[in-house]
């Protein structure tokens, strides 16, 4: 997807001083609410063993 | 396919990905998060996905920005998957929509860059109509999930 030159301008990597920020967006109650939307789906729908064999 | 990108911030102790949204609708903040949902018997992350709101200090995924880059916007959030499932190659990711609309423009991308997922030996499985399948397009699948061949 993209060459090489295209992936190295795409791509940062965030610094530490940016850290606070970065907890309060990765935390963000939206996150939580789709997280157990997404466990409860996968109760329901458990991925087949299959899926992890090549 | 060859399809413009924004360039992402990341920090990956977080599995976290921004990146900023620009057209008409000015610059809009675009978070992505992946999170360990499932350790057993094998580890699931989960896609999480939208705008930041500073208002509100949340993300909304609901919301349509049409900021005229959608496509650019969805390469962008599938170099992330790439970028994370290359980064962890024994973990699987899981997508799903916070509505239909929101989960077939997942299913649009995957279907765009289907070439370069397949090239790049990922495997790709769709729920749809009471079973996991592998993924085709022109299905309309509930949900997705996708890893790495080892």
């Amino acid at each position: 997807m993209g060459n090489i030159k295209n992936k190295k301008k795409t791509e940062k990597v965030v610094s530490t001083q940016d850290v606070g920020s970065v907890v309060k967006y990765a935390n963000a109650p939206f996150f939580k609410k789709k997280d157990e939307e997404a466990i409860t789906f996968l109760k329901k729908h458990p991925i087949p063993v299959d899926f992890w064999k090549n | 396919m060859a399809e413009d990108r924004y360039t992402y911030l990341k920090m990956p102790e977080e599995y976290y990905y921004e990146f900023y949204s620009e057209g008409p609708k000015g610059i809009i903040k675009k978070i992505i998060r992946y999170r360990l949902i499932q350790e057993i018997p094998f580890k699931i992350y989960n896609l999480g996905f939208g705008d930041w709101d500073e208002t509100e200090s949340d993300v909304d995924d609901m919301v349509n920005t049409n900021n005229q880059d959608r496509q650019r916007v969805l390469a962008t959030v599938a170099d992330t998957v790439l970028d994370f499932l290359k980064s962890h190659p024994d973990v699987s990711v899981f997508a799903r929509g916070s509505t239909t609309s929101r989960t077939r423009l997942y299913q649009m991308n995957i279907s765009a860059f289907w070439k370069e997922i397949s090239d790049a030996s990922f495997i790709v499985k769709g729920y749809q109509n009471k079973e996991w399948k592998p993924f085709q397009k022109g299905i309309n699948f509930e949900a997705f999930i996708i890893r790495k061949k080892i």
